[in-house]
């Protein structure tokens, strides 16, 4: 078995269980997802698609089972030590900070920014397609531009997996073509390992590999 | 048409016209007196000895400081509560400081007196080692401690509260991001701090700017005099009235002019309910949030939970059946009661008929009949700094040089006692109030216009029973703070007539702490049994839940 772990070069969850504070329900997931492969979650609200993101996030702990990485287990690793970063489907900017703050906070987490990491972000912005829109507050973009900030934030961060749960649900629906074209052409781009968690089987289709159906 | 919308406009501006009136009366009355005695005033005199600079710069400084420490103290504090949702003590905690202000300052004062006195825990505590802190509680320091004392559980409580309004979405990024406990505050709580302090902070000045119990009590001399204790001892011991009149018009100008500075920032506080959404933040398990949390809690819990023990424990003596059953207790127990439901009542009509009026005036814009922004909606912002106008002493003063030929002061003490504590809790309870009002109009003035429901079937279908709780918190509240106060009595005061926080007083005055503490506990125990009894029986939420949860969120909008 570690062997088998040893070889397998993708996200590897093995008989992950959770179990929420307070509740009987216990939740059981196995997935394994090879490197460069963008899978979605697909599922009714409750069956735990969200959950799982946090668990190999690192915001919440199982209860049992692990979860590998290129063969490293990442269960004992905090939210930072993983090679992961997450886009949410809302409040993934601090409201107060500008854009070009929001996107250097995944350079340096006390955002202290040399030149070429100015440069870097300007680069970012330019590949989410939000040239000039750098001293913009959040308040000031509109949702799917605010979404396409934090997308520009998990490219310089330059880890290889993208966790996405229900990124655009929130958008409407040629706004969110538009964002899952994006998303596609930044996995192919990145060579990121991407999974998206959502509840819109035309979202999943338009751009999955591979669609996993949780119940 | 027209004729119609405009009649439903004004249909309740009249209770709030008759509440302005009676308020304006009495402002008139009380600035009546103080004028009348301006040409008794001999300047010379006052400025001969920077008296009045000293005492006014002495009020500012010690309620800058107070505030500085109070807000030193609750901002780590808050930090460690947000990261720590499932200590154990926090729900306990949170209470407690949303009890801060119906907790009578007397009472507060006593406990801090318990620990920090010559012969308090500390100085015990220390004698066991053979070192003694000496007699450091009268004067500054006892000042600050009080105030901090008072006011940092508050604090706290309102930046936890701000902390808790960010969305979790937040801490999940900022550990993923790998910030540290440093970078967190410098770029996530801070920037959301340094919003709200003017507002919360600028309320904690005012409280210690005009704070009289503690300084009255902890101050110890004339070097460490504020405005209001000032005017105190100039009627009450140098019956030297054109000095109160001057000290009475500085504390009124400066009063006037913390109101226009404090215009500028004037935030409602919105403090969002709490959901109780699980909330982790990932900074919490860092070895140095733990060390600054628990210190930042260690430091809080030294300040706020010995001074309450103390009081408890010293009530605890033999003395206490021969107190408690004192004529003299119930006497003054009697005579709170009646001052505090008076006064409580006349604060609550006025308040509603204000808050009327507001609710009046703001329909055609809430109605979408004006695109403009309601210019009420300012008013209705500014309505909770108007305690700025009505410094205590300054109309009681005037109402009494302009009363004091017309009756005796057996009479007159009851009387002014009531008035000035009915206006020292408008603020509060209109806090409440126009709130309450203006949210259930919003939710019921389309449907009542729909359905045709107006006059007395309006009050009885729609507004009583959606604003009940507001009522009854607002009439508990302004009963219990009127229980504790002490100010404008301990001017007018006799042998004959004495309220509970006065009888505590002089017993600590004669230090007779044990009987103190007794009338402590007593009076804590009518203030919040009043409390409870009030907001339950008129919100109509009956008494079947814990007695200890007296409705803490509404509170803490005050």
């Amino acid at each position: 078995m570690f062997d088998d772990q040893e070889a397998f070069q993708g996200l590897n969850i093995e008989k992950l269980s959770y179990q929420h504070h307070g509740s009987e329900e216990v939740l059981d997931f196995d997935l394994r997802v090879e490197p460069n492969e963008l899978v979605a979650i697909l599922g009714p609200s409750g069956v735990g698609k969200s959950t799982l993101l946090s668990l190999i996030a690192g915001f919440e702990d199982p209860a049992s089972g692990t979860i590998t990485f290129e063969g490293k287990k990442l269960n004992t690793l905090s939210p930072s030590e993983r090679p992961i970063t997450t886009l949410f489907q809302e409040h993934n900017l601090f409201a107060h900070l500008t854009a070009e703050e929001n996107i250097g906070l995944g350079i340096h987490p006390g955002l202290r920014l040399r030149d070429q990491d100015k440069d870097q972000i300007t680069q970012a912005l330019n590949d989410v397609g939000l040239k000039g829109l750098e001293k913009r507050l959040p308040a000031e973009l509109s949702g799917g531009q605010r979404q396409r900030v934090a997308l520009a934030r998990c490219l310089v961060r330059r880890r290889p997996i993208l966790l996405l749960d229900e990124p655009f649900s929130a958008l409407d629906q040629d706004l969110r073509k538009d964002m899952l074209k994006l998303v596609k052409d930044l996995h192919k781009n990145h060579d990121l390992l991407t999974l998206m968690v959502t509840h819109l089987k035309e979202d999943a289709d338009a751009i999955a590999d591979r669609i996993v159906h949780l119940s | 048409m027209m004729q119609r919308s405009l009649q439903k406009w004004l249909m309740y501006v009249w209770p709030g016209l008759l509440s302005l009136g009676f308020i304006a009366l009495i402002l008139g009355f009380a600035f009546n007196g103080l004028v009348s005695e301006i040409k008794n005033i001999d300047l010379a005199r006052i400025f001969q000895n920077n008296y009045l600079f000293r005492v006014i710069g002495f009020t500012f400084f010690q309620a800058g400081l107070s505030t500085l420490l109070a807000t030193l103290v609750a901002v780590p504090v808050a930090r460690a509560l947000s990261r720590r949702p499932t200590l154990p003590g926090r729900k306990i905690f949170l209470q407690l400081a949303s009890l801060s202000l119906i907790i009578p300052t007397i009472v507060g004062v006593f406990g801090v007196v318990a620990i920090h006195g010559r012969n308090g825990w500390l100085n015990q505590f220390l004698s066991l080692f053979d070192i003694s802190a000496g007699n450091y509680l009268y004067g500054l320091t006892g000042i600050l401690i009080a105030h901090v004392f008072f006011n940092a559980p508050l604090l706290s409580r309102i930046f936890l509260q701000s902390l808790e309004s960010l969305p979790p979405e937040y801490w999940r990024t900022t550990a993923q991001l790998g910030m540290t406990g440093t970078d967190v505050f410098r770029l996530v709580e801070w920037p959301l701090l340094r919003r709200i302090i003017p507002a919360s902070c600028g309320l904690v000045f005012l409280l210690c700017f005009t704070s009289f119990a503690v300084v009255l009590a902890l101050g110890g001399g004339p070097s460490t005099n504020t405005l209001e204790v000032a005017i105190y001892q100039a009627i009450r011991f140098d019956f030297d009235i054109p000095k109160a009149v001057i000290l009475s018009l500085a504390q009124l100008s400066l009063c006037f002019i913390l109101l226009m500075i404090g215009s500028k920032f004037a935030r409602h506080i919105a403090l969002q309910k709490t959901e109780e959404r699980s909330i982790r933040r990932f900074d919490a398990q860092h070895t140095r949030a733990k060390i600054t949390d628990s210190l930042a809690l260690l430091v809080m819990v030294l300040l706020v939970v010995p001074p309450l023990l103390a009081t408890i424990w010293k009530a605890l003596s033999p003395r206490l059946i021969a107190v408690i059953t004192d004529e003299k207790l119930w006497t003054a127990s009697f005579n709170s009661l009646l001052i505090s439901l008076t006064a409580g009542s006349i604060a609550l009509i006025l308040a509603i008929g204000i808050a009327l009026m507001l609710r009046s005036l703001q329909s055609p814009y809430r109605l979408g009949r004006y695109r403009l922004a309601s210019p009420f909606a300012t008013m209705t912002d500014l309505s909770g700094s108007i305690i700025l106008l009505l410094p205590p002493f300054v109309l009681a003063t005037g109402l009494f040089i302009t009363f004091r030929t017309a009756a005796s002061l057996t009479v007159l003490a009851p009387f002014l006692v009531v008035i000035v504590n009915a206006l020292m809790t408008l603020p509060f309870i209109l806090r409440i109030l126009i709130p309450a009002f203006e949210t259930s109009a919003q939710k019921s003035d389309y449907l009542c216009d729909n359905l045709g429901i107006k006059g007395l079937n309006r009050i009885r279908i729609v507004d009583w029973p959606q604003n009940r709780k507001a009522l009854g918190l607002a009439l508990g509240l302004s009963v219990a703070l009127s229980t504790g106060d002490l100010s404008v009595i301990a001017l007018f005061g006799t042998q004959d007539f004495t309220t509970l926080p006065l009888l505590m007083f002089q017993k600590m005055g004669s230090y007779r702490l044990d009987d103190a503490a007794i009338t402590a506990l007593f009076l804590c125990l009518q203030s919040l049994l009043l409390f409870i009894l009030i907001e339950r029986t008129i919100s109509g939420k009956g008494f079947s839940r814990s007695i200890l949860k007296p409705n803490r969120k509404a509170i803490s909008r005050v």
